[in-house]
């Protein structure tokens, strides 16, 4: 039974109200029951993020996240250590990468941003190292009635470069890879509706990575940067926030359409591993479409 | 070591296992708790479910105990020591979230420590979070420590307080009457009696305060960084609140705040008891030891 990835006993545990739940009962090692995939897949749709810290993952993380969609490569560049394979995004503070201790969702500077992420995090420190996620849909959902007709209809530029320097992921160098089938040799700014509608639950969500987005199109500079900060701020108040302390082993999936976060750097210099493989998403839409391929 | 003392993130909260706090904790025990707090600044007790007697007997284990508040009518009526704190409904838009605060950082002596025990909670929702002040301060460049280490704030009392005073007579604080609430002066940066490590102390959202000697928009300023910098997720530990569990703090180190996510509709009761404290000491007085920073 274990051989076929079961979950006849999945157990569920809400963590906060808003986004976050802990999955237990089920193994993911190996090929999974199809009805077990559309619970998980469901479960993730409603939490946002889902922690499943005995699912016994094994070494082939990328095996596990086919069984629920397309796997795409880890970004859209060519990173130095995905140990061989471009869809596995390796982290390890060892080798001096690993750390983002700032808010957002992996890969919003592309026009296809990934739909879910699998996170296996297979060394910890004794204490530290928690993941935070945001819930973009609570943070939506939390705004005055006012500010929902506001921000509705806005668009908003994601830019690569938005970034900064502090991309500690190896970024530095040519921008050459692959994306969703098609090859990578610049990464220009992409528009994004500021409220985007989830393409499965018809959940609206504040999109505004608090890493990537540079501006709102159509406002002032000065308006952009008062709204933005206003909006990125909001998104990330605690009651839209789940925080989690890992154990070895530990495997996450959450909806990166739908959330974003952060992994908090309180533990110096002690070790901690992990390794990510996303899934394929589609263009992110608003309530008035997709937004038009703004001149920027 | 009798206790099992785990930390909960890489710079605040421990949860401790191997007490039983419905009973007289030993000497040795008591001590073990005092140093874990000193070092970790919050300590989580699972699974305890105390009595509103067994919960007064153990804060007072650890130090004799005041009043709810410095204000009248503020506790159960029963049991004057126990605070029962509202539960903020979920916020929409307007008031600032989170509501960071340091519990009676209005008067001369605030609380030292408070001991919170969850007596009715949901099991999503209403988690709590502390900031370490002294994992902040730490972290700030030794110039703008320096900077820091010379404010002084002037903390004021809730409003309500002095009407109470005027409507239901004395409040009572540290064995004394309390007639009336001026503006309080602490330093900004305080020093811990035990372990020498600096701190911030402010009370942001709860009492309005503001930086002696600074204009208004500088000692905005500062404040406004100061919020930002000590509520980093890197300093700060989120309770989740589970039947029977306590929670105890050292106040002076310290921030605390409610997440007030809690759905409408659902119980979320706690109580606490706060400790009796003395005045906070800043850098370079003659309490302060000069214990270097870490």
């Amino acid at each position: 039974m274990t051989a076929t990835g079961s979950g006849a006993r999945l157990t569920l545990r809400p963590l906060t109200p808003a986004i976050g739940a802990e999955i237990g009962g089920v193994t993911l090692g190996g090929p999974l029951d199809p009805q077990l995939v559309r619970e998980i897949w469901s479960a993730l749709l409603h939490h946002q993020v889902l922690f499943l810290p005995d699912a016994h993952v094994g070494d082939d993380l990328r095996a596990v996240a086919e069984q629920f969609g397309e796997v795409t490569p880890a970004w859209p560049v060519i990173l130095g250590d995905t140990a061989g394979h471009r869809e596995i995004a390796q982290f390890d503070t060892a080798t001096g990468r690993g750390k983002v201790p700032r808010w957002h969702a992996d890969v919003t500077y592309v026009e296809e941003p990934p739909a879910v992420s699998f996170l296996h995090v297979v060394e910890v420190p004794a204490a530290g190292g928690d993941t935070q996620f945001a819930s973009n849909q609570a943070a939506y959902e939390s705004l005055s009635e006012s500010w929902k007709r506001f921000v509705d209809p806005l668009v908003a530029v994601h830019d690569f470069h938005g970034w900064g320097n502090g991309w500690g992921n190896g970024h530095g160098g040519e921008l050459r890879g692959e994306w969703n089938g098609r090859a990578i040799d610049d990464l220009p700014p992409v528009t994004h509706p500021v409220v985007r509608v989830h393409p499965e639950t018809g959940r609206k969500g504040l999109y505004v990575d608090p890493a990537a987005t540079v501006r709102i199109v159509g406002l002032t500079e000065r308006e952009s940067e008062a709204v933005l900060r206003f909006l990125q701020e909001h998104l990330v108040r605690p009651e839209h926030v789940v925080r989690y302390r890992w154990r070895p082993g530990g495997l996450a999936i959450w909806d990166q359409r739908a959330t974003v976060h952060y992994a908090v750097d309180d533990y110096g210099d002690a070790r901690r591993v992990s390794r990510r493989v996303s899934l394929r998403g589609d263009r992110p839409f608003g309530p008035f479409g997709v937004p038009a391929r703004e001149a920027v | 070591m009798a206790l099992d003392i785990r930390p909960v993130t890489g710079t605040i909260g421990a949860d401790v296992a191997g007490a039983d706090l419905t009973r007289p904790l030993g000497e040795r025990v008591l001590a073990e708790i005092r140093d874990a707090l000193a070092e970790h600044s919050v300590l989580f007790f699972a699974d305890q479910h105390l009595t509103t007697g067994q919960h007064l007997a153990f804060s007072r284990q650890l130090g004799p105990t005041n009043p709810a508040h410095p204000a009248p009518r503020t506790g159960l009526s029963d049991h004057p020591e126990v605070y029962v704190p509202v539960t903020h409904p979920p916020v929409s838009g307007g008031a600032p979230s989170p509501r960071w605060h340091v519990d009676h950082a209005y008067m001369a002596e605030p609380s030292a420590v408070a001991v919170l025990r969850a007596v009715d909670v949901p099991e999503a929702g209403g988690d709590t979070l502390w900031a370490s002040t002294a994992a902040a301060y730490d972290a700030l460049s030794p110039a703008f420590r320096r900077f820091l280490d010379q404010l002084v704030v002037v903390h004021h009392a809730p409003p309500d307080w002095t009407r109470r005073v005027a409507e239901y007579g004395p409040g009572r604080w540290n064995d004394e009457p309390v007639h009336g609430f001026g503006p309080v002066e602490h330093p900004l940066v305080t020093v811990h009696p035990v372990t020498g490590r600096r701190q911030i102390l402010l009370n942001p959202n709860v009492t309005p305060s503001r930086i002696k000697g600074l204009g208004d928009a500088e000692g905005a300023l500062i404040i406004d960084f100061l919020v930002r910098h000590v509520t980093r997720p890197e300093y700060v530990v989120r309770h989740h609140w589970t039947p029977g569990s306590v929670a105890v703090w050292d106040n002076l180190a310290t921030w605390h705040s409610v997440v007030a996510d809690t759905p409408a509709g659902t119980t979320r009761v706690l109580h606490r008891v706060s400790l009796q404290g003395g005045r906070p000491v800043g850098v370079g007085t003659r309490q302060d030891r000069g214990k270097a920073t870490r």
